[in-house]
Protein backbone atom coordinates (compact mmCIF):
# COMPACT_ATOMS: atom_id res chain seq x y z
CA UNK A 1 0.00 0.00 0.00
CA UNK A 2 2.55 2.64 -1.07
CA UNK A 3 -0.28 5.04 -1.71
CA UNK A 4 -0.85 5.39 2.03
CA UNK A 5 2.79 6.31 2.60
CA UNK A 6 2.63 8.91 -0.12
CA UNK A 7 -0.55 10.20 1.44
CA UNK A 8 1.03 10.57 4.85
CA UNK A 9 4.00 12.41 3.33
CA UNK A 10 1.73 14.77 1.49
CA UNK A 11 -0.43 15.41 4.55
CA UNK A 12 2.69 16.59 6.35
CA UNK A 13 3.27 19.21 3.65
CA UNK A 14 -0.20 20.67 3.46
CA UNK A 15 -1.54 23.61 5.47
CA UNK A 16 -4.67 22.92 7.51
CA UNK A 17 -6.78 25.60 5.79
CA UNK A 18 -6.67 23.52 2.66
CA UNK A 19 -8.99 20.89 4.16
CA UNK A 20 -11.81 23.44 4.13
CA UNK A 21 -11.55 23.53 0.34
CA UNK A 22 -11.62 19.85 -0.23
CA UNK A 23 -15.13 18.71 -0.81
CA UNK A 24 -16.01 16.08 -3.35
CA UNK A 25 -18.82 13.70 -4.11
CA UNK A 26 -18.44 10.31 -2.48
CA UNK A 27 -21.18 7.74 -2.59
CA UNK A 28 -23.73 10.10 -3.97
CA UNK A 29 -23.27 12.76 -1.29
CA UNK A 30 -20.91 15.66 -0.90
CA UNK A 31 -18.49 14.93 1.90
CA UNK A 32 -15.34 16.50 3.16
CA UNK A 33 -12.42 14.73 1.60
CA UNK A 34 -8.85 14.61 2.86
CA UNK A 35 -6.69 17.05 0.87
CA UNK A 36 -4.11 14.36 0.22
CA UNK A 37 -6.52 12.52 -2.01
CA UNK A 38 -7.40 15.66 -3.95
CA UNK A 39 -3.73 16.33 -4.49
CA UNK A 40 -3.14 12.80 -5.67
CA UNK A 41 -6.06 13.15 -8.05
CA UNK A 42 -4.63 16.41 -9.36
CA UNK A 43 -1.24 14.73 -9.72
CA UNK A 44 -2.90 12.36 -12.14
CA UNK A 45 -2.91 9.18 -10.05
CA UNK A 46 -6.54 8.80 -9.05
CA UNK A 47 -7.44 6.00 -6.70
CA UNK A 48 -9.23 3.21 -8.50
CA UNK A 49 -12.97 3.50 -8.36
CA UNK A 50 -15.73 0.94 -8.71
CA UNK A 51 -19.41 1.44 -9.46
CA UNK A 52 -22.14 0.05 -7.25
CA UNK A 53 -25.74 0.05 -8.48
CA UNK A 54 -28.62 0.13 -5.98
CA UNK A 55 -32.00 -1.57 -6.38
CA UNK A 56 -33.37 1.81 -7.53
CA UNK A 57 -30.79 1.80 -10.35
CA UNK A 58 -28.77 4.65 -8.83
CA UNK A 59 -25.01 4.44 -9.38
CA UNK A 60 -22.52 5.11 -6.61
CA UNK A 61 -18.85 5.56 -7.30
CA UNK A 62 -16.57 4.46 -4.48
CA UNK A 63 -12.89 3.67 -4.02
CA UNK A 64 -12.19 0.04 -4.78
CA UNK A 65 -9.81 -0.20 -1.84
CA UNK A 66 -12.54 0.86 0.59
CA UNK A 67 -15.10 -1.72 -0.51
CA UNK A 68 -12.57 -4.51 -0.94
CA UNK A 69 -11.36 -4.03 2.63
CA UNK A 70 -14.83 -4.33 4.12
CA UNK A 71 -17.07 -6.42 1.89
CA UNK A 72 -16.13 -10.05 1.36
CA UNK A 73 -18.62 -10.31 -1.53
CA UNK A 74 -17.18 -7.34 -3.43
CA UNK A 75 -13.64 -8.45 -2.65
CA UNK A 76 -14.36 -11.87 -4.17
CA UNK A 77 -15.94 -10.34 -7.26
CA UNK A 78 -12.91 -8.16 -7.90
CA UNK A 79 -10.42 -10.94 -7.17
CA UNK A 80 -12.00 -13.49 -9.44
CA UNK A 81 -12.05 -10.97 -12.25
CA UNK A 82 -15.79 -10.89 -12.80
CA UNK A 83 -15.69 -7.10 -12.44
CA UNK A 84 -14.39 -5.12 -15.38
CA UNK A 85 -13.34 -1.60 -14.34
CA UNK A 86 -13.99 0.05 -17.67
CA UNK A 87 -17.58 -0.97 -18.20
CA UNK A 88 -19.08 -2.86 -15.29
CA UNK A 89 -21.11 -1.83 -12.37
CA UNK A 90 -21.93 -4.18 -9.53
CA UNK A 91 -25.70 -4.59 -9.27
CA UNK A 92 -26.95 -4.80 -5.69
CA UNK A 93 -30.64 -5.51 -6.17
CA UNK A 94 -31.24 -6.19 -2.47
CA UNK A 95 -29.97 -2.82 -1.29
CA UNK A 96 -31.82 0.46 -1.84
CA UNK A 97 -30.05 3.78 -2.45
CA UNK A 98 -30.50 5.19 1.03
CA UNK A 99 -29.02 2.07 2.66
CA UNK A 100 -26.23 1.71 0.12
CA UNK A 101 -25.18 5.30 0.76
CA UNK A 102 -25.01 4.56 4.51
CA UNK A 103 -23.01 1.39 3.95
CA UNK A 104 -20.52 3.17 1.71
CA UNK A 105 -20.28 5.95 4.27
CA UNK A 106 -19.44 3.38 6.99
CA UNK A 107 -16.79 1.62 4.94
CA UNK A 108 -15.21 4.86 3.76
CA UNK A 109 -15.03 6.29 7.25
CA UNK A 110 -13.50 3.15 8.70
CA UNK A 111 -10.89 2.91 5.96
CA UNK A 112 -9.82 6.53 6.19
CA UNK A 113 -10.02 6.76 9.97
CA UNK A 114 -8.70 3.37 10.97
CA UNK A 115 -5.89 5.03 12.91
CA UNK A 116 -8.22 7.06 15.06
CA UNK A 117 -8.47 6.21 18.73
CA UNK A 118 -11.05 3.72 19.89
CA UNK A 119 -13.30 6.26 21.65
CA UNK A 120 -13.65 8.45 18.58
CA UNK A 121 -14.49 5.47 16.38
CA UNK A 122 -17.06 4.22 18.87
CA UNK A 123 -18.66 7.64 19.09
CA UNK A 124 -18.87 7.81 15.30
CA UNK A 125 -20.40 4.31 15.17
CA UNK A 126 -22.99 5.27 17.77
CA UNK A 127 -23.96 8.32 15.74
CA UNK A 128 -23.99 6.22 12.55
CA UNK A 129 -26.49 3.77 14.05
CA UNK A 130 -28.83 6.50 15.21
CA UNK A 131 -31.38 5.52 12.59
CA UNK A 132 -35.05 4.72 12.63
CA UNK A 133 -36.70 1.30 12.89
CA UNK A 134 -36.62 0.34 9.24
CA UNK A 135 -33.17 1.83 8.73
CA UNK A 136 -31.53 -0.58 11.17
CA UNK A 137 -33.30 -3.55 9.60
CA UNK A 138 -32.20 -2.49 6.09
CA UNK A 139 -28.62 -1.94 7.26
CA UNK A 140 -28.51 -5.40 8.83
CA UNK A 141 -29.81 -7.08 5.68
CA UNK A 142 -27.37 -5.10 3.49
CA UNK A 143 -24.37 -5.83 5.75
CA UNK A 144 -25.32 -9.51 5.76
CA UNK A 145 -25.68 -9.61 1.97
CA UNK A 146 -22.38 -7.83 1.35
CA UNK A 147 -20.70 -9.74 4.21
CA UNK A 148 -19.27 -6.72 5.99
CA UNK A 149 -18.03 -8.34 9.20
CA UNK A 150 -17.38 -5.31 11.39
CA UNK A 151 -20.65 -3.59 10.48
CA UNK A 152 -22.52 -6.83 11.23
CA UNK A 153 -20.81 -7.15 14.61
CA UNK A 154 -21.71 -3.55 15.37
CA UNK A 155 -25.37 -4.03 14.49
CA UNK A 156 -25.59 -7.36 16.36
CA UNK A 157 -24.09 -5.70 19.41
CA UNK A 158 -26.72 -2.97 19.26
CA UNK A 159 -29.57 -5.47 18.88
CA UNK A 160 -28.16 -7.48 21.79
CA UNK A 161 -28.37 -4.36 23.95
CA UNK A 162 -31.90 -3.77 22.75
CA UNK A 163 -32.99 -7.23 23.91
CA UNK A 164 -31.43 -7.15 27.37
CA UNK A 165 -33.83 -6.18 30.11
CA UNK A 166 -36.90 -6.04 27.87
CA UNK A 167 -40.21 -7.70 28.61
CA UNK A 168 -41.49 -10.51 26.41
CA UNK A 169 -44.09 -8.50 24.54
CA UNK A 170 -41.52 -5.79 23.76
CA UNK A 171 -39.21 -8.43 22.32
CA UNK A 172 -42.05 -9.89 20.28
CA UNK A 173 -42.77 -6.43 18.91
CA UNK A 174 -39.09 -5.75 18.11
CA UNK A 175 -38.88 -8.90 16.02
CA UNK A 176 -42.39 -8.64 14.60
CA UNK A 177 -43.50 -11.94 16.12
CA UNK A 178 -47.25 -11.81 15.74
CA UNK A 179 -48.00 -15.43 16.55
CA UNK A 180 -45.84 -17.02 19.21
CA UNK A 181 -47.19 -20.50 18.43
CA UNK A 182 -47.71 -21.69 22.02
CA UNK A 183 -50.97 -23.17 23.27
CA UNK A 184 -52.76 -21.29 26.07
CA UNK A 185 -51.68 -24.01 28.52
CA UNK A 186 -48.05 -23.61 27.45
CA UNK A 187 -48.26 -19.81 27.75
CA UNK A 188 -49.67 -20.25 31.25
CA UNK A 189 -46.75 -22.53 32.16
CA UNK A 190 -44.26 -20.06 30.70
CA UNK A 191 -45.83 -17.22 32.67
CA UNK A 192 -45.40 -19.21 35.89
CA UNK A 193 -41.79 -19.99 35.16
CA UNK A 194 -40.70 -16.44 34.29
CA UNK A 195 -43.22 -14.07 35.86
CA UNK A 196 -40.85 -11.09 35.76
CA UNK A 197 -40.41 -11.48 32.03
CA UNK A 198 -44.07 -10.70 31.32
CA UNK B 1 -22.30 2.26 23.68
CA UNK B 2 -25.34 4.36 24.49
CA UNK B 3 -27.67 4.91 21.60
CA UNK B 4 -31.22 6.02 21.71
CA UNK B 5 -32.34 2.97 19.85
CA UNK B 6 -35.78 2.70 18.45
CA UNK B 7 -37.28 -0.68 17.88
CA UNK B 8 -36.21 -2.89 15.07
CA UNK B 9 -39.81 -3.05 13.92
CA UNK B 10 -39.54 -4.88 10.68
CA UNK B 11 -42.26 -5.29 8.12
CA UNK B 12 -40.92 -8.68 7.27
CA UNK B 13 -39.39 -10.99 9.82
CA UNK B 14 -35.65 -11.28 10.07
CA UNK B 15 -34.45 -14.49 8.45
CA UNK B 16 -33.78 -17.25 10.98
CA UNK B 17 -30.03 -17.32 10.37
CA UNK B 18 -29.75 -13.67 11.39
CA UNK B 19 -31.87 -14.39 14.48
CA UNK B 20 -29.45 -17.20 15.19
CA UNK B 21 -26.46 -14.87 14.95
CA UNK B 22 -28.11 -12.47 17.38
CA UNK B 23 -28.98 -15.24 19.85
CA UNK B 24 -25.50 -16.80 19.70
CA UNK B 25 -24.10 -13.62 21.21
CA UNK B 26 -26.32 -13.78 24.28
CA UNK B 27 -25.52 -15.35 27.67
CA UNK B 28 -27.04 -18.71 28.62
CA UNK B 29 -29.31 -17.36 31.33
CA UNK B 30 -30.95 -14.91 28.93
CA UNK B 31 -31.26 -17.59 26.24
CA UNK B 32 -33.20 -19.86 28.58
CA UNK B 33 -35.65 -17.05 29.14
CA UNK B 34 -35.91 -16.23 25.42
CA UNK B 35 -37.08 -19.78 24.73
CA UNK B 36 -40.58 -18.66 25.67
CA UNK B 37 -40.73 -15.78 23.15
CA UNK B 38 -42.02 -18.03 20.39
CA UNK B 39 -41.94 -21.60 19.21
CA UNK B 40 -39.31 -21.12 16.50
CA UNK B 41 -36.95 -19.48 19.00
CA UNK B 42 -37.69 -22.36 21.39
CA UNK B 43 -36.68 -25.03 18.83
CA UNK B 44 -33.64 -23.02 17.80
CA UNK B 45 -32.32 -22.53 21.33
CA UNK B 46 -33.14 -26.12 22.34
CA UNK B 47 -31.34 -27.67 19.38
CA UNK B 48 -28.07 -29.51 20.14
CA UNK B 49 -26.33 -27.76 17.21
CA UNK B 50 -27.15 -24.37 18.68
CA UNK B 51 -25.91 -25.54 22.09
CA UNK B 52 -22.58 -26.58 20.59
CA UNK B 53 -22.16 -23.33 18.63
CA UNK B 54 -23.06 -21.29 21.70
CA UNK B 55 -20.46 -23.27 23.65
CA UNK B 56 -17.77 -22.57 21.05
CA UNK B 57 -18.56 -18.85 21.01
CA UNK B 58 -18.56 -18.55 24.77
CA UNK B 59 -15.22 -20.36 24.97
CA UNK B 60 -13.84 -17.39 23.05
CA UNK B 61 -15.41 -14.72 25.25
CA UNK B 62 -14.82 -16.60 28.54
CA UNK B 63 -17.80 -15.59 30.65
CA UNK B 64 -17.58 -16.30 34.40
CA UNK B 65 -18.01 -20.02 35.14
CA UNK B 66 -20.22 -21.59 37.75
CA UNK B 67 -18.62 -23.09 40.83
CA UNK B 68 -20.15 -26.46 41.70
CA UNK B 69 -19.74 -28.74 44.65
CA UNK B 70 -21.53 -31.54 46.42
CA UNK B 71 -22.67 -30.88 49.96
CA UNK B 72 -20.63 -33.38 51.98
CA UNK B 73 -23.55 -35.28 53.45
CA UNK B 74 -24.96 -38.53 52.13
CA UNK B 75 -28.18 -37.03 50.81
CA UNK B 76 -26.63 -33.63 50.16
CA UNK B 77 -27.47 -31.59 47.07
CA UNK B 78 -25.21 -30.51 44.27
CA UNK B 79 -24.83 -26.78 44.80
CA UNK B 80 -23.64 -24.15 42.40
CA UNK B 81 -23.12 -20.42 42.33
CA UNK B 82 -21.89 -17.97 39.76
CA UNK B 83 -18.27 -16.91 40.16
CA UNK B 84 -19.38 -13.47 38.99
CA UNK B 85 -21.71 -13.15 41.97
CA UNK B 86 -18.85 -14.08 44.31
CA UNK B 87 -16.67 -11.42 42.73
CA UNK B 88 -19.38 -8.82 43.20
CA UNK B 89 -20.34 -10.10 46.65
CA UNK B 90 -19.99 -7.69 49.51
CA UNK B 91 -20.92 -8.59 53.06
CA UNK B 92 -24.47 -7.39 52.74
CA UNK B 93 -25.22 -9.03 49.40
CA UNK B 94 -25.75 -12.77 49.66
CA UNK B 95 -24.71 -14.95 46.77
CA UNK B 96 -27.56 -16.95 45.32
CA UNK B 97 -27.02 -20.66 45.17
CA UNK B 98 -28.73 -23.18 42.99
CA UNK B 99 -29.18 -26.72 44.14
CA UNK B 100 -30.13 -30.05 42.66
CA UNK B 101 -31.12 -33.16 44.55
CA UNK B 102 -28.31 -35.63 44.21
CA UNK B 103 -29.38 -38.50 46.49
CA UNK B 104 -26.09 -40.20 47.11
CA UNK B 105 -24.35 -39.09 43.93
CA UNK B 106 -20.98 -37.37 43.90
CA UNK B 107 -19.48 -35.04 41.26
CA UNK B 108 -16.62 -36.79 39.48
CA UNK B 109 -16.06 -34.48 36.53
CA UNK B 110 -17.06 -31.31 34.71
CA UNK B 111 -16.89 -30.59 31.00
CA UNK B 112 -18.66 -28.16 28.64
CA UNK B 113 -21.23 -27.23 31.25
CA UNK B 114 -22.07 -30.82 32.16
CA UNK B 115 -21.32 -32.44 35.50
CA UNK B 116 -20.70 -36.16 35.64
CA UNK B 117 -22.16 -37.66 38.81
CA UNK B 118 -21.39 -41.13 40.11
CA UNK B 119 -23.25 -43.08 42.70
CA UNK B 120 -21.63 -45.62 44.98
CA UNK B 121 -17.94 -46.29 45.57
CA UNK B 122 -17.17 -48.53 43.71
CA UNK B 123 -19.71 -47.37 41.38
CA UNK B 124 -23.32 -48.15 40.63
CA UNK B 125 -24.54 -45.50 38.20
CA UNK B 126 -23.40 -42.58 36.06
CA UNK B 127 -25.57 -39.48 35.52
CA UNK B 128 -25.04 -36.22 33.64
CA UNK B 129 -26.37 -32.92 35.01
CA UNK B 130 -26.40 -29.45 33.46
CA UNK B 131 -26.75 -27.00 36.38
CA UNK B 132 -27.49 -24.03 34.10
CA UNK B 133 -30.49 -25.59 32.39
CA UNK B 134 -31.33 -27.76 35.39
CA UNK B 135 -31.69 -30.80 33.15
CA UNK B 136 -30.44 -34.23 34.05
CA UNK B 137 -29.99 -37.43 32.09
CA UNK B 138 -31.37 -40.76 33.23
CA UNK B 139 -28.86 -42.70 35.31
CA UNK B 140 -26.82 -45.22 33.37
CA UNK B 141 -25.77 -48.39 35.20
CA UNK B 142 -22.03 -48.70 35.77
CA UNK B 143 -21.61 -52.23 34.49
CA UNK B 144 -17.99 -52.79 33.88
CA UNK B 145 -16.18 -56.11 34.08
CA UNK B 146 -12.87 -54.33 34.59
CA UNK B 147 -12.69 -53.98 38.35
CA UNK B 148 -10.31 -51.16 39.23
CA UNK B 149 -10.98 -51.14 42.94
CA UNK B 150 -11.03 -47.90 44.83
CA UNK B 151 -7.63 -46.36 44.12
CA UNK B 152 -8.40 -44.91 40.74
CA UNK B 153 -7.73 -41.88 38.63
CA UNK B 154 -10.58 -40.70 36.44
CA UNK B 155 -11.85 -37.95 34.18
CA UNK B 156 -14.91 -36.79 32.24
CA UNK B 157 -14.46 -35.15 28.87
CA UNK B 158 -15.70 -34.51 25.35
CA UNK B 159 -14.53 -36.11 22.12
CA UNK B 160 -14.91 -33.28 19.60
CA UNK B 161 -14.55 -35.41 16.49
CA UNK B 162 -17.18 -37.99 17.38
CA UNK B 163 -19.41 -35.57 19.35
CA UNK B 164 -19.48 -37.89 22.35
CA UNK B 165 -18.89 -37.56 26.07
CA UNK B 166 -16.59 -40.08 27.72
CA UNK B 167 -15.64 -41.13 31.22
CA UNK B 168 -12.11 -42.49 31.70
CA UNK B 169 -10.84 -44.51 34.63
CA UNK B 170 -7.71 -46.41 35.50
CA UNK B 171 -5.75 -47.85 38.39
CA UNK B 172 -3.44 -45.58 40.27
CA UNK B 173 0.11 -46.79 40.61
CA UNK B 174 -0.41 -47.34 44.33
CA UNK B 175 -3.49 -49.48 43.70
CA UNK B 176 -3.68 -52.81 45.49
CA UNK B 177 -5.07 -54.61 42.45
CA UNK B 178 -2.71 -57.43 41.60
CA UNK B 179 -4.18 -58.50 38.27
CA UNK B 180 -1.65 -57.04 35.84
CA UNK B 181 -4.16 -56.90 33.01
CA UNK B 182 -6.39 -54.66 35.08
CA UNK B 183 -3.49 -52.55 36.34
CA UNK B 184 -2.16 -51.99 32.86
CA UNK B 185 -5.43 -51.09 31.20
CA UNK B 186 -7.46 -47.91 31.52
CA UNK B 187 -11.15 -48.04 30.69
CA UNK B 188 -13.29 -45.59 28.74
CA UNK B 189 -17.05 -45.35 28.97
CA UNK B 190 -18.72 -43.63 26.02
CA UNK B 191 -22.14 -42.07 26.67
CA UNK B 192 -24.80 -42.35 24.00
CA UNK B 193 -27.82 -44.28 22.82
CA UNK B 194 -25.68 -47.43 22.93
CA UNK B 195 -23.18 -46.74 25.69
CA UNK B 196 -20.16 -49.03 25.90
CA UNK B 197 -17.00 -49.71 27.85
CA UNK B 198 -13.63 -50.15 26.18
CA UNK B 199 -10.15 -50.96 27.44
CA UNK B 200 -7.40 -48.69 26.18
CA UNK B 201 -3.65 -48.86 26.29
CA UNK B 202 -2.18 -47.65 29.49
CA UNK B 203 0.80 -45.34 29.24
CA UNK B 204 4.06 -47.28 29.22
CA UNK B 205 5.93 -44.83 31.38
CA UNK B 206 5.65 -45.44 35.14
CA UNK B 207 3.67 -42.89 37.04
CA UNK B 208 1.56 -42.40 40.15
CA UNK B 209 -0.89 -39.74 41.21
CA UNK B 210 -0.35 -37.82 44.43
CA UNK B 211 -3.35 -35.91 45.64
CA UNK B 212 -6.24 -35.12 43.29
CA UNK B 213 -7.13 -37.99 41.01
CA UNK B 214 -9.70 -35.97 39.06
CA UNK B 215 -8.70 -35.18 35.48
CA UNK B 216 -9.01 -31.70 34.02
CA UNK B 217 -10.63 -31.41 30.59
CA UNK B 218 -9.17 -28.95 28.09
CA UNK B 219 -9.07 -28.97 24.28
CA UNK B 220 -10.33 -32.51 23.85
CA UNK B 221 -7.91 -33.98 26.40
CA UNK B 222 -7.97 -35.03 30.04
CA UNK B 223 -4.99 -34.14 32.17
CA UNK B 224 -3.53 -35.17 35.53
CA UNK B 225 -0.37 -34.20 37.41
CA UNK B 226 1.62 -37.36 38.13
CA UNK B 227 5.08 -38.25 39.31
CA UNK B 228 7.51 -40.91 38.23
CA UNK B 229 7.94 -43.23 41.22
CA UNK B 230 11.04 -44.93 39.80
CA UNK B 231 13.17 -41.81 39.87
CA UNK B 232 11.57 -39.92 42.76
CA UNK B 233 12.85 -39.88 46.32
CA UNK B 234 11.03 -38.85 49.49
CA UNK B 235 12.03 -35.23 49.04
CA UNK B 236 12.33 -34.78 45.34
CA UNK B 237 9.65 -35.88 42.93
CA UNK B 238 9.90 -35.96 39.17
CA UNK B 239 6.54 -34.42 38.21
CA UNK B 240 4.96 -34.34 34.79
CA UNK B 241 1.59 -33.96 33.11
CA UNK B 242 -0.25 -37.10 32.04
CA UNK B 243 -2.57 -36.34 29.17
CA UNK B 244 -5.25 -38.48 27.49
CA UNK B 245 -6.59 -37.58 24.06
CA UNK B 246 -10.30 -38.41 24.01
CA UNK B 247 -10.40 -38.71 20.24
CA UNK B 248 -7.47 -41.03 19.66
CA UNK B 249 -7.82 -42.58 23.16
CA UNK B 250 -4.07 -42.46 23.67
CA UNK B 251 -2.03 -41.37 26.66
CA UNK B 252 0.86 -38.94 26.45
CA UNK B 253 3.10 -36.90 28.72
CA UNK B 254 3.97 -33.23 28.89
CA UNK B 255 6.40 -31.19 30.95
CA UNK B 256 5.19 -28.94 33.72
CA UNK B 257 6.42 -25.35 34.00
CA UNK B 258 10.05 -25.16 34.99
CA UNK B 259 10.60 -23.51 38.32
CA UNK B 260 13.93 -22.68 39.78
CA UNK B 261 13.54 -23.76 43.37
CA UNK B 262 13.74 -27.41 44.32
CA UNK B 263 11.28 -26.66 47.09
CA UNK B 264 8.57 -25.91 44.56
CA UNK B 265 8.65 -29.44 43.28
CA UNK B 266 8.26 -31.41 46.46
CA UNK B 267 4.77 -30.20 47.35
CA UNK B 268 2.83 -30.22 44.11
CA UNK B 269 -0.39 -28.20 44.09
CA UNK B 270 -3.40 -29.56 42.16
CA UNK B 271 -3.83 -29.06 38.44
CA UNK B 272 -6.62 -26.64 37.60
CA UNK B 273 -8.44 -24.96 34.82
CA UNK B 274 -8.10 -21.22 34.51
CA UNK B 275 -9.87 -19.29 31.76
CA UNK B 276 -9.84 -22.46 29.65
CA UNK B 277 -6.15 -23.20 30.10
CA UNK B 278 -4.42 -25.70 32.36
CA UNK B 279 -2.99 -23.91 35.35
CA UNK B 280 -0.84 -24.61 38.37
CA UNK B 281 -0.55 -22.27 41.34
CA UNK B 282 2.83 -22.84 43.01
CA UNK B 283 3.13 -21.78 46.66
CA UNK B 284 6.33 -19.98 47.51
CA UNK B 285 6.28 -19.38 51.26
CA UNK B 286 9.92 -18.42 51.60
CA UNK B 287 9.87 -15.63 49.07
CA UNK B 288 8.12 -12.24 49.10
CA UNK B 289 5.23 -13.69 47.14
CA UNK B 290 2.64 -16.16 48.33
CA UNK B 291 2.09 -18.04 45.11
CA UNK B 292 2.73 -17.89 41.39
CA UNK B 293 0.13 -18.85 38.85
CA UNK B 294 1.30 -20.52 35.65
CA UNK B 295 -0.96 -21.30 32.71
CA UNK B 296 -0.40 -23.41 29.63
CA UNK B 297 -1.54 -20.94 26.99
CA UNK B 298 -1.54 -23.43 24.16
CA UNK B 299 -2.42 -26.92 25.18
CA UNK B 300 0.17 -29.47 24.18
CA UNK B 301 2.87 -26.88 23.61
CA UNK B 302 5.30 -27.22 26.52
CA UNK B 303 6.98 -23.91 25.80
CA UNK B 304 3.66 -22.08 26.18
CA UNK B 305 3.69 -22.34 29.98
CA UNK B 306 3.51 -18.70 31.04
CA UNK B 307 3.79 -17.10 34.45
CA UNK B 308 0.51 -15.24 34.65
CA UNK B 309 0.71 -13.53 38.02
CA UNK B 310 2.19 -13.61 41.48
CA UNK B 311 0.24 -12.76 44.62
CA UNK B 312 2.47 -10.84 47.01
CA UNK B 313 2.79 -11.31 50.77
CA UNK B 314 1.46 -8.01 51.96
CA UNK B 315 -2.11 -8.08 50.73
CA UNK B 316 -3.89 -9.36 53.77
CA UNK B 317 -3.69 -13.03 52.88
CA UNK B 318 -1.65 -14.91 55.43
CA UNK B 319 1.46 -16.63 54.13
CA UNK B 320 1.97 -20.38 53.91
CA UNK B 321 -1.46 -20.84 52.38
CA UNK B 322 -2.48 -23.08 49.59
CA UNK B 323 -4.35 -21.06 47.00
CA UNK B 324 -6.57 -22.39 44.24
CA UNK B 325 -6.99 -19.75 41.60
CA UNK B 326 -10.40 -20.01 39.92
CA UNK B 327 -11.13 -17.22 37.47
CA UNK B 328 -9.91 -13.82 36.32
CA UNK B 329 -12.67 -11.48 35.20
CA UNK B 330 -12.37 -8.91 32.43
CA UNK B 331 -12.05 -6.15 35.00
CA UNK B 332 -8.93 -7.83 36.40
CA UNK B 333 -10.46 -9.35 39.51
CA UNK B 334 -9.00 -12.71 40.49
CA UNK B 335 -11.35 -15.06 42.31
CA UNK B 336 -9.48 -17.68 44.29
CA UNK B 337 -10.00 -20.08 47.14
CA UNK B 338 -7.72 -20.03 50.13
CA UNK B 339 -7.54 -23.73 50.80
CA UNK B 340 -6.00 -23.28 54.22
CA UNK B 341 -8.77 -21.23 55.82
CA UNK B 342 -11.70 -22.00 53.57
CA UNK B 343 -12.48 -18.52 52.27
CA UNK B 344 -12.94 -17.32 48.76
CA UNK B 345 -11.09 -14.12 48.14
CA UNK B 346 -11.17 -11.55 45.37
CA UNK B 347 -7.89 -9.84 44.51
CA UNK B 348 -7.69 -6.96 42.07
CA UNK B 349 -4.67 -7.39 39.82
CA UNK B 350 -4.45 -3.80 38.65
CA UNK B 351 -4.69 -2.17 42.05
CA UNK B 352 -2.77 -5.04 43.70
CA UNK B 353 -5.12 -5.29 46.62
CA UNK B 354 -7.54 -7.63 48.28
CA UNK B 355 -11.10 -6.65 47.44
CA UNK B 356 -13.19 -9.03 49.53
CA UNK B 357 -13.40 -12.34 51.36
CA UNK B 358 -16.38 -14.68 51.30
CA UNK B 359 -16.55 -17.75 53.52
CA UNK B 360 -16.99 -21.08 51.78
CA UNK B 361 -19.41 -22.88 54.03
CA UNK B 362 -18.83 -26.29 52.52
CA UNK B 363 -15.09 -26.14 52.99
CA UNK B 364 -13.63 -29.54 52.28
CA UNK B 365 -15.98 -30.38 49.42
CA UNK B 366 -14.23 -30.65 46.08
CA UNK B 367 -14.92 -27.60 43.92
CA UNK B 368 -15.59 -27.94 40.19
CA UNK B 369 -15.61 -25.15 37.63
CA UNK B 370 -18.49 -25.51 35.22
CA UNK B 371 -19.18 -23.33 32.17
CA UNK B 372 -22.71 -22.11 31.68
CA UNK B 373 -23.99 -23.94 28.63
CA UNK B 374 -27.09 -25.25 26.92
CA UNK B 375 -25.67 -28.72 26.30
CA UNK B 376 -28.36 -31.29 26.91
CA UNK B 377 -27.41 -34.25 29.15
CA UNK B 378 -30.14 -36.47 27.77
CA UNK B 379 -29.23 -35.77 24.15
CA UNK B 380 -25.80 -37.24 24.80
CA UNK B 381 -27.37 -40.26 26.42
CA UNK B 382 -29.40 -40.72 23.27
CA UNK B 383 -32.71 -39.53 24.68
CA UNK B 384 -34.97 -36.49 24.74
CA UNK B 385 -34.26 -34.02 27.52
CA UNK B 386 -35.98 -34.33 30.90
CA UNK B 387 -36.55 -31.01 32.64
CA UNK B 388 -35.94 -31.11 36.39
Amino acid sequence: MELLCIRQWISGLLPTWLSAWCIKPVGGALVRQEPEYILLALMGSPLKKIMLCSSEKEIFSVEEQVMVQHSVIINNMIEDGSYNHEESKIPLDCVDSKTLKKVIDYCTHHTHHHNDNQEDLEAWDAQFLNVDSNGLYDLLMAANYLEIRNLLDLIYGTIKNMIKGKKIDEIRRIFNIKDHGFTPEEEEQNRKEYPHFY
Amino acid sequence: MTTRMKHLECEDNLPIDLIREILLRLPVRLLLQLKIVCRSWNSLISSPEFANHQLQRSTLTQPPPLLCWKVPKRAGDVMHCSSQSLILDRQHQPTTFGSHPADGKVIWGSCNGLLCLLQGYPFDTLTLLNPSTRSVSPSVPFECSHKCGKLVFFGFGYDILHDQYKFVMGCRGSSLITDSKVRSGAIVFTFGANPFWKTVDHPVFPYDIHGTSNGIFVSGTLNWIVYDPTISTSYEFEWFLLTFDLETELFGRLRLPVTRSRYDLSEMPPLQLHNNCLSVCYPTPHKPIICTLWIMKEHGVESSWTKLLAIPFDVGISPYVSVASLYISQDHNLLALNQSDGNFFVYNLRQNQLVSRVPYEHFGACLFLCQESLVSPSHYCGLKTIQV
